[in-house]
């Protein structure tokens, strides 16, 4: 068991994501960096589906009731066992007794905590991600937030486990410029010269960025807005009424009135849900079948990659 | 409806999702095939099948890339409407009738409508009250429906600025359709009135919805102390 010593309201309990529910406009939920949180699960042999927690820009301690096998993962940030600084993307054994405290963050946005088991939360509707939108899921089924004193309970697994590492080279820099891989839509309604505006100019982060989308500052682009909604995919790019990108993130609502122009690589949407405001970024197209090898890779090393 | 149904127009929108068009979102076309490929989909829930949703006349599929491509799913998408001989269709004659209180006291933009749309509070009323509106989409959130088409003297954009809180069960409208918000959260429609039929259950198993696709809608004036009288 884990017991949470201080912790903010954007932190929560998640995992792959709750899917199968979207046509009752449920958002899917899940990690924001479903890169980072796949490793700190392949780390510590845990399956692809096993629940973690997410933390958002840092501010958490905790202290392990019980030995366990740990590893964080995601942004540069302070961490420290029993006072003692600690790598990230690292398996470490926490004694009984022992605190881990998550303090300022050097890049990036979220971190990744896993156990080796998982953390046993109770599942609403196939998954225990929290989803705020809904108000369900998470460590009280009503996605609430983690409070002082809370207990954590997790799963025991017999697998065996290595005190082993990420290798350095597949570790992303989140303060690198990004290259954001992008599909672009067939029925996009996008002149020649608004489709190369969108793949040659920079754009920046802005400060709307939430577990829903993360809207885009650029120069504008024009386009017609549909007369009807439409259904919205994952990584979605939304272009609103003043002519800004919003990227669509895991808990984006099901349906839209903005036109969509492209869709985000479930790769590349890792890396930007990592880019804090005002990080630039610029959008390069890939064939929906590259895009796909991609995925099939990411499927097989991680398990199962959403 | 006996007639071939002519292939559906797809496209791949990103690695494991695609986009089927249905036709135009509110007509009977449309709608038809969104409901049985619905009932399939929820029937069979193939082992490919991630999540789906449709709206306005599309239909969403998100599918495992290791089971099916894009071109695999077109065609079992297919297969899913053409008509089945055993076929359950919620275009049945059953109209669910929703007990509507439209007193200002629970509709809170009736007034101003009234002003924006230029006709008197019993007006929009009798208008809201004259047609009979099928489920088009469902989604938003669990229990929420898209309901069309409202009679054109009713069609309105939808507000500038969203309420940040609308009531439980507000009847709603915008553009050419209606709705009623099943729980409290924020909103662009005008309200008009509000019912205490429970749209939605929700518990860590299951999902039901008093609202489905393709179903028919009626709403029915009642007063003001009936709407109190029915408050759990």
């Amino acid at each position: 068991m884990l017991e949470v010593i201080s912790s903010s309201s954007l932190h929560s309990i998640q995992d792959l994501g709750r899917f199968g529910h979207s046509r009752f406009g449920l958002a899917t939920a899940g990690a924001m960096d479903l890169h980072a949180s796949s490793w700190a699960n392949k780390l510590l042999n845990n399956t692809a589906e096993t629940a973690f927690i997410e933390l958002t820009l840092g501010g958490f301690s905790c202290r392990f009731l019980e030995t366990k096998a740990f590893v964080l993962t995601g942004g540069q940030c302070d961490v420290q066992l029993n006072g003692q600084p600690i790598d990230l993307w690292t398996v470490y054994i926490a004694e009984p007794g022992s605190t881990l405290t998550v303090k300022a963050m050097h890049s990036g946005v979220f971190n990744y905590l896993a156990v080796h088991g998982g953390f046993d939360v109770q599942h609403f509707l196939g998954s225990p991600a929290a989803s705020r939108r809904d108000q369900i899921g998470g460590i009280d089924a009503q996605a609430g937030p983690f409070k002082p004193g809370m207990i954590i309970k997790w799963k025991t697994s017999t697998k065996p486990i290595e005190r082993n590492s990420v290798p350095t080279k597949y570790i992303p820099d989140y303060n690198a410029p990004l290259i954001c891989d992008v599909m672009l839509r067939e029925h996009n309604q996008l002149s020649d010269v608004t489709k190369r505006q969108f793949l040659d100019d920079s754009y920046t982060v802005s400060n709307e960025t939430s577990r829903v989308g993360y809207r885009l500052d650029g120069c504008p682009l024009q386009i017609s807005v549909p007369r009807y909604s439409s259904p919205i995919p994952l990584g979605g790019v939304q272009i609103t009424a003043a002519g800004q990108p919003i990227v669509l993130m895991r808990d984006h609502q099901t349906l839209g009135g903005y036109p969509l122009i492209a869709s985000v690589t479930r790769r590349s949407l890792s890396m930007l849900a990592q880019r804090r405001a005002g990080q630039m970024l610029r959008f390069k197209q890939v064939s929906i079948n590259d895009a796909q090898k991609e995925l099939v890779l990411l499927n097989k090393f991680f398990g199962s990659f959403k | 409806m006996n007639q071939v149904i002519d292939r559906l127009v797809s496209e791949a929108v990103s690695e494991d999702v695609s986009v089927f068009h249905l036709g135009e979102p509110i007509s009977k076309q449309s709608l038809l095939l969104a409901n049985r490929i619905e009932q399939q989909l929820i029937a069979d829930w193939p082992e490919w099948l991630i999540d789906f949703r449709i709206g306005f006349g599309q239909l969403l599929i998100q599918y495992q890339i290791d089971l099916i491509d894009h071109h695999q799913l077109a065609d079992v998408v297919q297969t899913l409407v053409v008509e089945k001989a055993e076929e359950h269709s919620y275009s049945s004659r059953s109209v669910i009738q929703i007990p509507t209180c439209y007193d200002p006291r629970v509709a809170p933009d009736l007034l101003n409508l009234s002003e924006q749309l230029g006709l008197s509070r019993s007006e929009i009323v009798s208008l809201h009250q004259s047609e009979t509106y099928k489920v088009i989409t469902t989604g938003f959130a669990p229990g929420f429906a898209y309901l069309a088409e409202t009679p054109s003297q009713l069609h309105v954009p939808r507000k500038k600025i969203p309420l940040i809180r609308i009531p439980p069960g507000s009847v709603a409208i915008a553009e050419n359709q209606t709705a009623i918000y099943p729980k409290e959260t924020p909103g662009g429609w005008h309200l008009i009135g509000r019912t205490q039929l429970q749209l939605a259950s929700v518990n860590n198993q299951t999902i039901s919805t008093v609202l489905n696709l393709g179903q028919t809608v009626r709403f029915v004036e009642i007063s003001y102390d009936q709407f109190m009288s029915e408050e759990e």
